[in-house]
């Protein structure tokens, strides 16, 4: 009996191993990427490019728009009157390149510019773009009664007419070096046919704007929350069709899912490998990284009010030989090199090189150890004999440096932040919190010192909020005030001449390196990561997806996801 | 001493008769402790809920603090935006509201998925029972399988290795279980998918469509059934081995029952009654999911939802699922009290 007791169970145990092994064999014999014959396609035109996200979009409603994400996707399907040109100029019109105007034309008080609409551009549901469509969405884009974010870029516009149905004229209330840029850059041209007659505060919920009707060179061809959103070629487009066939954006559940979706092949892009992801690239021979500028820096910032008390002074971080001090205990070039290898270099200030039109005249704090402790002892922070931190009146110059979770290289440059400030006797240490709970302390202004980061868009327009006394409520968290910096921040934002907008930024950043509110520490290159067999194109520093449209897939190198449902791309 | 011994026996009965359940059972006794036990799931519910509101509602920020990330969007514009659309009440006030529209069904509207909270649930539900299913009645099944087998094979070889293995894995967290298996057959071998439910690809006939399908939920399947199953059996394994000794099985041996029909049949159905309880604490993860499975592999289910909740500060959301887990809870453990009820003949009178 037992006997047979035992092999009935050996029998059972047989079959159900026979079953898992069936199962798995079944599940993976079929490999969807393999490549398809090179019969499928012979041009370059054609593919599905999938680029994984790390989380889902949250608006899909241009004036609402407020991450890059959501940018990347509204930038393919909608179209602005102009875009802006390589060299991120905002001064005038130099360098912006067409877009839905064909031509403008600007008034010779330069209070007024008149945009002239393609005859041939079109909305994906076949009706002509015209001058009212601009004129709704500069509406759309003010008015405060829906949950726009980016009014404040336009306010200088005063309103929109249209003499005509081809034409669209800006009126401006003052000159500034950035008309052009605020009538072009911020706005996103919106169809009035589909959205004039919903309530303003409904527009961004309502069912019309969740299925995006453009004019871009893509057109919006579906959404599966959580999971995906998809476009497709619009192949009427007046500017072309866009030279793949298909574009899914494939939301995945964090930054690390959507670099391991690359690697395994489910998907083409990821706009930002980790750098300590890097060294899995080379093993992966269909793998290649594709760095890109980015307009953004880190720094560490010291809170120069008390965090217990606004209204006193922080007794470690309001002398400003302290500041200087701590930041020649800092080697800039090896920590960058440390922790991002060649994708990062020291920052200048508090904007990004490529912005700035004169890097090199600037007079950088010097890496300088023993400077850093002479300066120290010359501000009263004593190190006393066998101890390891300095004191002054009996307080121990020790201070915490918070950061969000989310930045695996601010992390890691923390650490290397904690070494060296040992090194002239300050005590650090570091913590990572969870992103709202950072924004929060930061707006609290209850921190010692903070490593945060920044992108800054062309022109430099969020200086104000981020180191001038204008944002001490707001986004100077670390709440920097010199009123020398402020004037020449104005007024460099509203010259007329570069050569004294350029003069004005030099004398504005070299305050505030001087000053030292905080440690600039570095601007690092993007790294994309993407298959082999994408091309990209252009790659701008404010917008890598700028030129989406141009990225092709080679075509002997097409997989099945690359097969068309016929009449996806028309 | 006749008489003393009388009244010892008596005495006795009355204890052991104190202590029988089927002494204790009526069908009214039953019904009421039920009763009971569902109205205590309905309290159970409301205030795991309301913690769960009034502690999100605690943490800092708002589903306008991450506008702040961006220099173009002004501290001011920022709070003229929370004046607009932000709830300015007082979080009593809003707890009481919620929880008035609660007791009416109604769950309001999810801020981070810009749609009706029961909506954007519905929408991740199936995602959730898809995986959580496959792997509760696998796990479930495979678990009582390996344990009996076990259990029967005390001692053996074959035994120890497999009460090491299952030691080992009962012992590791599921999501570090997910992580090793999507290095070695995503990463390594390229065998399978790291994660999502789809490669895009089109026009698939339906066998594509279910290899894809097979794909792509194997290694999600595989980190939850892999540990479920050791804990199950661990269980399983410990309750036959209750039911090994007992008299009725020395009896139906002696009758010339099979040891096949004495283990899978005698002793299994009473091995079970165990099991019935535990399957009822595994309810509420059929809907609520596992958050971190979920996360390692990118799978759009009812966790993935909860933790977008968190991180958006969506009170309603949050509380609604928290509801949901907990109201799971409460019924997976009702559920287990009636099978009880039915499948233990102690218990019935």
């Amino acid at each position: 009996m037992i006997r047979n007791s035992r092999s009935v169970n050996a029998s059972v145990a047989c079959r159900f191993a026979a079953a898992l092994l069936s199962v798995v064999v079944f599940a993976s014999c079929t490999d969807t990427a393999k490549p398809l014959p090179d019969s499928v396609r012979s041009d370059a035109l054609g593919g599905t490019l999938v680029i994984a996200l790390p989380r889902d979009a949250k608006w899909l409603y241009p004036p609402k728009v407020d991450q890059t994400l959501d940018f990347a996707i509204i930038g393919s399907i909608y179209d602005k009157l102009a875009d802006i040109g390589d060299a991120l100029n905002t001064t005038g019109d130099a360098g912006f390149e067409h877009r839905l105007a064909e031509s403008w034309k600007w008034a010779s008080d330069s209070l007024s510019i008149g945009f002239k609409i393609r005859a041939d551009a079109k909305f994906h549901d076949g009706v002509p773009v015209r001058a009212e469509d601009v004129r709704f969405t500069f509406r759309a884009y003010t008015d405060t009664r829906g949950q726009t974010v980016n009014e404040s870029y336009l306010s200088n516009i005063d309103s929109v007419s249209i003499p005509d149905s081809l034409t669209a004229v800006f009126w401006f209330k003052r000159r500034t070096p950035q008309q052009f840029f605020d009538a072009t850059y911020q706005m996103f041209i919106l169809p009035s046919h589909l959205l004039a007659d919903i309530p303003i505060e409904e527009l961004g919920t309502d069912s019309v704007t969740a299925n995006p009707v453009g004019s871009g060179r893509f057109r919006y061809s579906g959404r599966v929350p959580q999971q995906s959103i998809e476009m497709i070629s619009d192949t009427g487009n007046y500017r072309k069709r866009a030279k793949v066939d298909r574009v899914v954006w494939a939301v995945n559940a964090n930054v690390q899912g959507a670099a391991l979706s690359v690697f395994s092949g489910d998907a083409d892009f990821f706009e930002k490998l980790q750098p300590d992801d890097l060294d899995k690239v080379p093993k992966n021979p269909d793998l290649k990284i594709v760095p890109y500028m980015q307009a953004g820096y880190s720094y560490l910032g010291f809170n120069l009010r008390s965090p217990q008390d606004h209204t006193k002074p922080n007794p470690l971080f309001s002398d400003v030989r302290v500041r200087r001090a701590l930041t020649m205990a800092v080697d800039r070039v090896a920590s960058a090199r440390s922790v991002l290898d060649t994708f990062a270099r020291p920052a200048i200030g508090p904007a990004p090189r490529m912005m700035f039109p004169n890097p090199d005249s600037l007079t950088q704090i010097p890496f300088d150890v023993v400077h850093a402790r002479a300066l120290l002892d010359t501000a009263g922070w004593i190190l006393e004999p066998g101890k390891d931190v300095r004191t002054k009146n009996g307080v121990p110059l020790a201070f915490e440096i918070v950061m969000p979770n989310t930045s695996r290289p601010r992390i890691a440059y923390a650490d290397l932040l904690v070494q060296q400030f040992r090194g002239v006797g300050a005590a650090a240490t570091s913590r990572a919190i969870e992103g709202q709970v950072w924004y929060q302390m930061m707006l609290d202004h209850k921190f010692d010192a903070t490593l945060g980061a920044w992108n800054v868009t062309p022109g430099m327009r969020g200086l104000p909020q981020t180191w001038g006394s204008r944002g001490m409520t707001g986004q100077n968290y670390q709440t920097y005030s010199r009123a020398a910096f402020d004037a020449d921040v104005d007024a460099a934002l509203g010259s007329m001449v570069p050569a004294t907008a350029g003069r004005l930024w030099n004398r504005a950043f070299q305050q505030i390196i001087d000053d030292a509110p905080s440690i600039f520490l570095y601007e690092e290159r993007a790294i994309g990561l993407m298959q082999k067999r994408v091309n990209p194109a252009r790659m701008r520093a404010d917008a890598w997806y700028s030129d989406l449209a141009d990225w092709t897939i080679d075509a002997n190198k097409r997989l099945p996801r690359d097969r068309q449902s016929p009449g996806a791309a028309r | 001493m006749v008489l003393r011994s009388r009244r010892l026996d008596h005495r006795r009965q009355q204890a052991a008769t104190a202590r029988s359940p089927v002494a204790r059972s009526s069908p009214l006794n039953t019904f009421t402790r039920l009763l009971a036990r569902f109205a205590q799931g309905v309290v159970v519910v409301i205030i795991a809920s309301s913690v769960a509101f009034l502690l999100s509602r605690m943490l800092p920020g708002d589903e306008f603090t991450a506008l702040l990330s961006s220099p173009n969007i002004s501290a001011e514009r920022v709070e003229q935006l929370r004046a607009q659309f932000g709830d300015n009440t007082s979080w009593l006030h809003q707890y009481f509201v919620w929880l008035g529209s609660l007791l009416h069904g109604d769950l309001l509207w999810s801020k981070s998925q810009r749609e009706p909270v029961t909506q954007a649930i519905a929408r991740a539900l199936p995602h959730t029972l898809q995986l959580m299913g496959l792997a509760f009645s696998t796990s479930i099944i495979g678990g009582i399988l390996l344990g009996t087998w076990q259990a029967t094979r005390q001692g053996s070889v074959a035994e120890r290795i497999a009460s090491g293995v299952t030691f080992t894995i009962f012992s590791l967290p599921d999501f570090w279980v997910a992580m090793l298996l999507q290095l070695i057959f995503a990463f390594s071998l390229g065998w399978l998918p790291f994660g999502g439910k789809t490669d895009f690809s089109q026009n698939l006939t339906v066998v594509e469509l279910i290899q894809q399908q097979f794909r792509y939920t194997l290694l999600p399947w595989a980190s939850l059934t892999l540990v479920d199953v050791a804990v199950f059996a661990r269980y399983q394994r410990a309750a036959v081995r209750d039911v090994l000794g007992q008299q009725f099985l020395r009896t139906a041996r002696a009758k010339g029952v099979p040891e096949s029909d004495i283990t899978w049949k005698h002793t299994l159905r009473v091995a079970l009654l165990p099991m019935i309880t535990i399957t009822g604490m595994y309810f509420p993860a059929l809907l609520v999911g596992a958050i971190l499975i979920e996360t390692v592999f990118s799978w759009p289910g009812v966790g993935q939802l909860l933790i977008k909740a968190v991180e958006g500060r969506d009170y309603f959301l949050v509380s609604s699922i928290v509801v949901i887990g907990s109201a799971m809870t409460a019924l997976g453990s009702f559920l287990a009290d009636v099978t009880r009820e039915f499948a233990d003949p102690r218990l019935r009178t």
